[in-house]
């Protein structure tokens, strides 16, 4: 009788972790897909289909050990936009990042990316002020 | 308010510069007020007081040497106008304001500290390298970074390093 619970408990645990990488695949491989069409246009210079593909990742459902992929994403799109000189739309992105993260890290991240792109667009002083931001979430202040 | 039109002629009774009838009605109200007649009463003591001052006979000649003090002192050094009791307000109005301000700068220091831009620059830099690191972008001798391109699907499981949301098998 023992022998056929356990049985059933693996059974149950494994379904659950079938169910959720499959889920996290599906994820992953539309944001995979959405990541290279950003890129792409960014390279291409169609400014226009940035935001709007870059939304469909942040609308997307991120576990929460997955979310620095978020970050990765919008550091990345953000950066590539920064060497275009295109500062407000970098800006625009990594705000919308900053609006879907949920744990500190994350966001600290962000708002760091927020002060490189600040710094880059030359206001120094936006720049310090983010920064700090991202220390003080990072050392647990509010 | 009547007391207060009577008692600011008052002076004017005195120098003689009042006509007949002004004079009468003035004299009427004193006499039946006693405040006014006090304050009448105190002004014509003071009046009698300075009459019995001896007056000074003015010489000519000491005109020319008045003259040349008057013109003198306004151009007076500095320390001797320090002596003109009414130049310390304006002084020691900005000494406050000046230590109001020291105290406020000391409270609340300037926001980016030296600290910070040196913080910042050194988050430049670690990012630079990491970035480097990761593969994500390539420094070049111009200074502009070129960003390394990954395509997915051309190997889903060599974890192309380009892109965030590589897969992880």
């Amino acid at each position: 009788m023992s022998r056929l619970a356990s049985l059933f408990t693996i059974l149950v645990v494994s379904t659950a972790w079938l169910v959720g990488q499959t889920d996290w695949e599906k994820t992953r491989s539309i944001a995979e897909a959405q990541h290279e069409i950003v890129m792409l246009a960014i390279k291409n210079k169609q400014y226009d289909k940035v935001l709007p593909n870059s939304k469909k990742i942040f609308a997307l459902t991120f576990p929460a050990n997955r979310e620095h992929l978020l970050v990765d994403h919008a550091k990345l799109s953000s950066s590539l936009l920064v060497e275009q000189a295109n500062y407000p739309l970098a800006h625009q992105i990594v705000d919308e990042a900053i609006k879907v993260v949920h744990n500190n890290k994350s966001k600290a991240a962000l708002l760091k990316e927020k002060a490189v792109i600040c710094s880059r667009e030359g206001h120094d002083g936006d720049a310090m002020k983010f920064f700090e931001q991202a220390v003080k979430l990072e050392e647990g202040k509010p | 308010m009547e007391c207060r039109i009577y008692t600011e002629s008052l002076t004017a009774l005195m120098d003689g510069e009042l006509t007949p009838k002004e004079e009468t009605a003035i004299r009427t109200h004193i006499s039946g007020c006693p405040s006014c007649r006090a304050e009448f009463e105190s002004l014509d003591y003071s009046y009698r007081l300075v009459d019995q001052i001896d007056q000074i006979e003015f010489q000519p000649a000491s005109w020319p040497q008045i003259q040349a003090r008057l013109t003198t002192s306004s151009s007076r050094g500095f320390f001797s106008k320090l002596k003109f009791p009414g130049l310390w307000i304006p002084i020691g109005a900005v000494g406050a304001l000046l230590l109001v301000a020291t105290s406020l700068m000391m409270q609340f220091p300037e926001d980016h500290t030296d600290q910070t831009r040196q913080a910042f620059q050194s988050y430049m830099q670690e990012r630079q390298q990491e970035m480097i690191s990761r593969g994500l972008i390539q420094p070049t001798d111009r200074g502009n970074p070129i960003f390394v391109h990954y395509n997915p699907f051309a190997d889903a499981t060599a974890r192309p390093k380009g892109n965030p949301f590589r897969s992880e098998r």
